[in-house]
C-alpha cells in the first residue's frame, strides 16, 4: 500500500466519522466528502455546536440526564412526584417519555444495561446512585413508594430489570416493569404472530 | 414474582395444527442480491415450477437459496453469525425476496421481504419496504430445504440435527425464532460472565455470581419455551414422517425421532415443568460450569436420536438407510408446513440429486411436481434426469469480474 491519497486531516475526519455508531467506512467517506463541499460557515456551525454542547452540558448529579446546570430541570422540579422513580437505559428514552406529557414522577439514568460481552456490569452503570438514591429518600421519611423500570424488552434490557428488581426487592414498596405486547391503535389483524402471542402470554384481568 | 416481564411462563395451549388465516405467497418472483458473499448487485427472476439454477461451483447459485432461507427462518445454514455473509469491503448487504401468487402477475399482490445486514450492528427487516418484525416477514415465506450440510444428519454433530429442528420449528410455531435469538444472546453474555469469574478473585467472584442469577434465569425461561417447541414439532413430525418414510423405503422398519437430553424431558411436558427441570440442571452443574467456564446445560446442547424398527440408526445405519431418512425428513417437513400454511411450502434443493441414488432421485422428481416452486442447483443441467430439465427453467449462473450475475 502506497500513501494515502488524501490530505490527513481528511482522513482524520473519516476516521472520527467512522466511529460513530451505525456509520460505516464507506458512510463515514460521504459525510466528510459532504462537509468538503458545504459552505465553510456551516461546517464551522456544526463544529461550534459540538464544542459548545460538550463544554455547557454534564450528567445531572441526581438522576443522570443531561443538564446545564448541577441538577437538570427535571430534578429541580418541585412540582414532580418524588416517590416515584422511572428507571430509564439512556437518556433519551427519558425524553420519549416526557413526549407523552403524562408522567409527573421523576426519573433515574442507568447509561446502559448489563452486558457482560461489553464489558458493562452493575459497577458501570448508574445502579449505585439508584440505590443510594432509594435508601437516601427511605431515610429522610419520604420513602419512594414505586420504581418503574422501563429498560428495553432486549435480552440485556430484561436481565438488567431482573438484576434491579431482585436488589430493589423490599427497600421499595412496589417495583413495576412497562407492559409489553399490541402497539396501542394497532389493528389485531395487522400485528405479527409473535406480537400476538406474546400479548397473550401477558394478557390480564379486566377491572 | 412482582414484576411480570416478557420472560413469564405462558400459560398458553400449544400452536394450533393448522392456522385459520390464507396461507403465504407460493412461489417466489425474484431475489434480489446486494453485496452478498459473490453477488456485488444482482438480480433473478424466478418462474413457477422447478427453477434449474445451475453454473460451475462458486458462481453464487447456493447463496440465493440462502437469501430464501434467511428471509424464512432470519439465520443462515451456511453463517453462524449473519453478518458473514456481508462481502469483503462492504458497510452491509442486502437481500430482497418477492412473493407473490402462483399465477398472479399483479405488483398489489405481492410482498416484498428485505433482510439488511450490516457488517457491524443490527439486522433490519422490512416488509414493502417498512421496518417490521423477522416474524412479519416470516409469515409470508415457508420454504423447505436439502442442503449437503445436512447429508450427515444421521451420524454427524448434533448441532446439524438442532440446526434442522430449529429451521423446520421456526417456521412452524410463531415465536420460536425469537425465543432462540433471546436464548443464543444470553448464552454468550452468560458463558461471558464464566470466563469473567474463572479469572476473577474471590470477592469479584461473588458479585459476579449476584450478576450471574437474572442470566441464568432468562436462559432457563427462554430455554423452556424452545424446548417446548421442539418436543410440540417432533410429536407432529411423528405421523408424517412414518408415513414419508414407509413410502420411501417400505421394508426398512417403523421410523421415530427422539428429542434427547440430560434432563430427559417428557415428550408432552408443558413449559413449566421444562423450566423447573432447567432451574435444577443449573444448580447441579453450577460448580462444574464454575470449573469449565460455560454452561453445561439448555437446548444448545440436546440432541435428536433417529430409530429405524427400534434400532439407533447412528449405530447401524448404512448409507442407503440414510438416504431414506433425508428424503423422508424432507417430505415430512413439505407435509407439516403445508398443514400450518394451508399450501405447500417453497422447495430448496441445494445439489440434491448428487447425494441421491436413482430410485430416491425418481421419488423427489416425482414430489416436486405437485409443488408450485422448487429452486434446484447444480453445475450442470446433465446432473438431472432429462424429463427433470425438460420442465424446469434453466437459469444460468455466472461469477464475472462485477461479480455473480444471472443468464437465461
Ligand atoms: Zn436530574
Amino acid at each position: 500500500m502506497g500513501a494515502s491519497p488524501l490530505p490527513s486531516s481528511v482522513e482524520r475526519l473519516i476516521e472520527a466519522l467512522s466511529r460513530l455508531p451505525g456509520v460505516g467506512p464507506r458512510t463515514a467517506e460521504r459525510l466528510a466528502f459532504h462537509l468538503l463541499r458545504t459552505p465553510i460557515v456551516d461546517a464551522k456551525a456544526l463544529a461550534g455546536a459540538i464544542t459548545t454542547m460538550r463544554d455547557t452540558t454534564r450528567p445531572c448529579v441526581e438522576c443522570g440526564h443531561v443538564a446545564d446546570q448541577e441538577r437538570c430541570w427535571i430534578c429541580r422540579d418541585e412540582g414532580r412526584d418524588a416517590g416515584l422513580l422511572c428507571v430509564v437505559e439512556e437518556a433519551l428514552d427519558l425524553v420519549a417519555i416526557e413526549r407523552t406529557g403524562a408522567y409527573r414522577g421523576r426519573y433515574h439514568v442507568l447509561n446502559g444495561t448489563l452486558s457482560p460481552m461489553a464489558g458493562i456490569g452493575p459497577g458501570q452503570l448508574r445502579m449505585r446512585e439508584l440505590f443510594e438514591r432509594v435508601a437516601a429518600a427511605t431515610a429522610a421519611g419520604t420513602p419512594i413508594r414505586e420504581v418503574i423500570i422501563a429498560t428495553n424488552p432486549s435480552p440485556e434490557g430484561d436481565v438488567t430489570l431482573l438484576y434491579l428488581q431482585e436488589r430493589l426487592g423490599d427497600s421499595v414498596a412496589a417495583v413495576t416493569s412497562m407492559a409489553r405486547g399490541l402497539p396501542f391503535g394497532a389493528d389485531l389483524q395487522y400485528a405479527d404472530a409473535v406480537t400476538i402471542l406474546r400479548s397473550l402470554e401477558e394478557r390480564r384481568g379486566v377491572e | 414474582m412482582g414484576v411480570t416481564t416478557s420472560t413469564s411462563s405462558c400459560r398458553c395451549a400449544p400452536p394450533p395444527e393448522r392456522t385459520a388465516t390464507p396461507g403465504p405467497p407460493a412461489v417466489i418472483h425474484q431475489i434480489q442480491l446486494h453485496n452478498i458473499r459473490s453477488w456485488t448487485h444482482g438480480t433473478v427472476a424466478l418462474g413457477s415450477g422447478p427453477q434449474l439454477l445451475w453454473g460451475a461451483n462458486g458462481a453464487g447459485k447456493t447463496t440465493l437459496l440462502e437469501a430464501c432461507i434467511i428471509a424464512a427462518t432470519g439465520r443462515s445454514h451456511r453463517a453462524s453469525a449473519l453478518r458473514e455473509v456481508v462481502a469483503r469491503g462492504a458497510d452491509a448487504a442486502r437481500l430482497t425476496v418477492t412473493v407473490g401468487d402462483e399465477e398472479v402477475a399483479d405488483p398489489l399482490a405481492q410482498s416484498t421481504l428485505a433482510v439488511e445486514i450490516p457488517a457491524h450492528g443490527r439486522t433490519q427487516t422490512l416488509l414493502n419496504g417498512t421496518p417490521r418484525r423477522p416474524a412479519a416477514l416470516m409469515e409470508r415465506i415457508k420454504v423447505a430445504v436439502f442442503v449437503p450440510e445436512e447429508t450427515g444428519l444421521v451420524v454427524g454433530a448434533p448441532a446439524v440435527r438442532r440446526a434442522l429442528i430449529d429451521r423446520v420449528a421456526t417456521q412452524w410455531h410463531p415465536g420460536y425464532e425469537q425465543s432462540l435469538t433471546r436464548y443464543e444472546r444470553a448464552l454468550k453474555q452468560r458463558n461471558r460472565l464464566l470466563k469473567d469469574a474463572l479469572e476473577a478473585d474471590g470477592a469479584t467472584r461473588r458479585t459476579l455470581a449476584l450478576e450471574m442469577r437474572p442470566w441464568t434465569e432468562m436462559l432457563v425461561a427462554t430455554g423452556a419455551e424452545i424446548v417446548e417447541g421442539r418436543l410440540a414439532l417432533l410429536m407432529a413430525l411423528d405421523a408424517p414422517l412414518a408415513e414419508a418414510h414407509r413410502e420411501v423405503a417400505p421394508s426398512e422398519g417403523t421410523i421415530a425421532m427422539r428429542y434427547t437430553s440430560r434432563e430427559n424431558y417428557d415428550p408432552s411436558a408443558p413449559r413449566e415443568k421444562i423450566a423447573t427441570m432447567l432451574t435444577q440442571a443449573f444448580a447441579d452443574t453450577a460448580e462444574t460450569e464454575g470449573y469449565q467456564g460455560h454452561t453445561l446445560v439448555g437446548p444448545h446442547r440436546d440432541d435428536a436420536t433417529f430409530f429405524v424398527g427400534g434400532n439407533n440408526l447412528a449405530a447401524t445405519a448404512s448409507r442407503g438407510q440414510q438416504r431414506s431418512l433425508l428424503l423422508a425428513l424432507l417430505f415430512a417437513e413439505i407435509a407439516l408446513l403445508t398443514d400450518r400454511a394451508g399450501r405447500p411450502p417453497i422447495l430448496l434443493l441445494d445439489d440434491a440429486f448428487s447425494e441421491l441414488d436413482p430410485s430416491r432421485r425418481d421419488r423427489l422428481v416425482e414430489r416436486l411436481k405437485h409443488l408450485p416452486q422448487t429452486l434446484i442447483t447444480a453445475t450442470s443441467p446433465d446432473d438431472l434426469a432429462p424429463n427433470l430439465v425438460a420442465a424446469a427453467t434453466a437459469i444460468e449462473i455466472i461469477n464475472t469480474d462485477e461479480g455473480s450475475e444471472a443468464k437465461r
